[in-house]
């Protein structure tokens, strides 16, 4: 096979390979779409409801990020800014129990 | 790069990533401001004090629902008297607060108004117990000018019913500490109650046999109603024939065959170890005097004093060591504990106890029948008042948790460890409008800066109240005579019927001894009147819980 016959078959199969993952990537878009939205949503509410007790724990505070220990002020939902930690869960300010983040 | 270098799969992986950051990254940018300007703002409020909103005003709501009929001033509220109806101040109390705060001159402020109101005919009667002796004294003092004040009618009241424990330098108040006559505890439970208060209290050491013996010593002389004495102790542990002679006189079968049998069962190195005791016991000329006097003798030689103020100056001195004080503390404590079935609710009994939680620290045994009083003080009409400066420490749990539910009111004076005891039982509306975290914080901040005799009021199922003490002038200044003046007139007229000197005390101890060692001529112990006898505190307090169940009382 000569050398263009060769480049667009490769440019052929990999618009192949787009069409057919791009259910999974839209799928994948959605999800993410859909975290992003959850988490700014509760980020700007500023607390998280204990299903538990009902206490609404404030997310807003000075946050020691537990992997590099770095505190800065933001939300308890937002990734770390130094190493992009985010949490999966939080303690209940009033009775303790783990509340998950989204 | 080339398009297909550009196109394929594995840039795609990674370009795809960053082209969603760029389209998120400035608003998680935005959301991370926000949310740090509203973290920054909400710690320093954190770390500035709450300003608190205006208190409700229900003050004069609560004044006027804790005044009603035979009230007394306890202090003053924003300028109003603070009038406590005699239901609520006739019933059990804490008085906290660090030394100097205003806790005894408060107390003797509203005990004024009690006793002037008993000068008057008012049935009921008053306990003080105080192991400081700064309470006492200064009653002392009042007393001493009412005696040169008031109408002849009430001096004669004061005469009359005003008894006096103490121990002072040429005087003692006999303790009769074998004299179970007409108590409502069997022979055996008081002497041994005496025992483990003597053997906990002292410093000397006692093993098991050298305790058994003394109890039993004990045990004999409150069956034949001795004092306690030296040479008689020694006799009865060496010498056969007072053997004899004593088992002859006692009624209790049991301590006939002790006697009998002592040669065997008790060595003569514990024998020597109990006489070592005793005798170091009455080696002081004041303990000698209070202990060593026969209670027959007593009998005919101080007035009878009819059932109204009793002051117990039990707190170390010159004269008492800290060990005989606490010993003294304690026995006044079982004789009052006593003689509470015996009441009858229409003649009330009020308390004063000085520093009782660290009283009770000393002797844990006064941790049940304490607590139980307080539980059932309202069936037998008996109030206990407690003044502490450090409760929380120094109470036991049980005690702290018995305060906590049966007083029926605190009064709080400037502290921090009780601040931090009682936040938990400070009403909601303290501080309306804040959380429980921050009202505590406001409480305890308050309570810490309170100046000298102010102090929180908190009768319960009503407000808090913030209140001044009464003004409650030094006796001196009041009756214009000095305070040794005072106090001189109290001992001669009131002391001296409840004391006897040392001289006169010898005297009685020489003739007791020489009758029992020497001619063995001495009357034999009066029988008891039959009334029903407990033979523990676990007993009695079981009989009294039977008759409030069954309405009895």
């Amino acid at each position: 096979m000569s050398d263009p016959t060769k480049k667009v078959s490769s440019i052929f199969s990999t618009l192949v390979l787009y069409v057919l993952a791009s259910p999974i990537f839209a799928l994948k878009a959605i999800g993410s779409f859909v975290r992003s939205y959850r988490t700014a949503t509760l980020v700007r509410a500023g607390f998280l409801r204990c299903s538990a007790c009902g206490r609404g724990n404030r997310l807003d505070v000075l946050v020691t990020c537990p992997r590099c220990s770095f505190a800065e002020f933001r939300s308890l939902a937002l990734p770390c800014s130094e190493c992009g930690y985010v949490p999966g869960f939080l303690s209940c300010t009033g009775c303790g129990a783990s509340v998950r983040l989204p | 790069m080339s398009a297909v270098n550009f196109l394929s799969f594995e840039t795609a992986q990674s370009i795809l990533p960053l082209l969603t950051a760029a389209v998120l990254l400035p608003w998680e940018a935005r959301l991370r401001r926000l949310t740090g300007e509203r973290a920054l703002a909400y710690e320093k409020r954190k770390r500035q004090p709450a300003e608190l909103p205006p208190p409700m005003d229900n003050s004069a709501a609560t004044l006027s629902r804790l005044d009603g009929s035979d009230a007394v001033v306890v202090g003053t509220s924003a300028g109003r008297p603070v009038r406590i109806k005699e239901e609520i101040a006739w019933r059990s109390g804490l008085f906290v607060g660090c030394s100097g705060a205003g806790k005894t001159r408060g107390v003797v402020g509203i005990l004024k108004q009690l006793m002037h109101a008993m000068t008057t005919g008012k049935p009921c009667e008053i306990a003080v117990i105080d192991a400081k002796n700064e309470t006492v004294d200064l009653i002392r003092q009042v007393v001493g000018g009412w005696l040169l004040t008031l109408p002849d009618a009430q001096k004669e009241w004061l005469r009359r019913h005003v008894r006096v424990f103490m121990f002072g330098r040429d005087c003692v108040t006999p303790l009769r500490p074998y004299d179970n006559l007409g108590s409502i505890f069997t022979d055996a439970y008081s002497a041994g109650f005496r025992t483990t208060v003597t053997v906990d209290a002292g410093t000397a050491d006692y093993t098991d046999g050298t305790r058994h013996a003394r109890a039993m010593f004990d045990r004999v002389m409150t069956d034949l109603r001795w004092p306690l004495s030296s040479p008689v102790a020694v006799r009865f542990f060496t010498d056969t024939a007072f053997q004899i002679f004593v088992a002859s006189r006692v009624r209790d079968g049991h301590l006939r065959s002790f006697i009998q049998t002592m040669p065997i069962t008790v060595p003569k190195g514990t024998a020597a170890a109990v006489c070592r005791r005793v005798d170091r016991e009455m080696s002081d000329p004041h303990i000698r005097a209070a202990k060593g006097v026969p209670p027959a003798a007593l009998d005919e030689l101080l007035p009878a004093v009819e059932p109204g103020l009793t002051l117990a100056r039990v707190g170390p001195d010159s004269v008492l060591t800290p060990t005989v004080a606490q010993e003294l503390c304690l026995l006044r404590y079982f004789e009052l504990l006593a003689s509470v079935p015996t009441r009858s609710p229409k003649r009330p009994l009020l308390i004063v106890a000085e520093e009782l939680a660290a009283t009770v620290a000393g002797s844990p045994r006064l941790v049940l029948p304490i607590t139980q009083l307080l539980r059932m003080s309202r069936s037998f009409g008996v109030a206990l008042w407690a003044l502490a400066q450090d409760f929380e420490n120094a109470a036991t749990v049980e005690m702290a948790n018995a305060f906590a539910l049966n007083a029926r009111f605190v009064v709080a004076f400037q502290s921090r460890e009780e601040a931090a005891w009682l936040a938990p039982h400070i009403p909601p509306d303290f501080a309306p409008g804040v959380s429980d975290a921050e009202r505590k914080r406001a409480f305890l901040r308050e309570m810490e800066s309170l100046p000298p005799r102010s102090f929180f009021l908190w009768v319960k199922g009503m407000d808090l109240l913030r209140c001044q003490a009464l003004e409650v002038p030094d006796p001196a200044v009041e009756f214009g005579r000095s305070a040794e003046e005072l106090t001189e007139v109290f001992d001669r007229e009131i002391g001296s019927r409840s004391t006897i000197t040392l001289e006169k005390a010898e005297e009685l101890i020489a003739a007791f001894e020489a009758d029992v060692l020497g001619k063995r001529d001495v009357a034999p112990a009066p029988e008891p009147k039959a009334r029903p006898t407990f033979s523990s505190m676990e007993d009695f307090l079981r009989h009294v819980e039977e008759e409030e169940e069954d309405g009895d009382v």
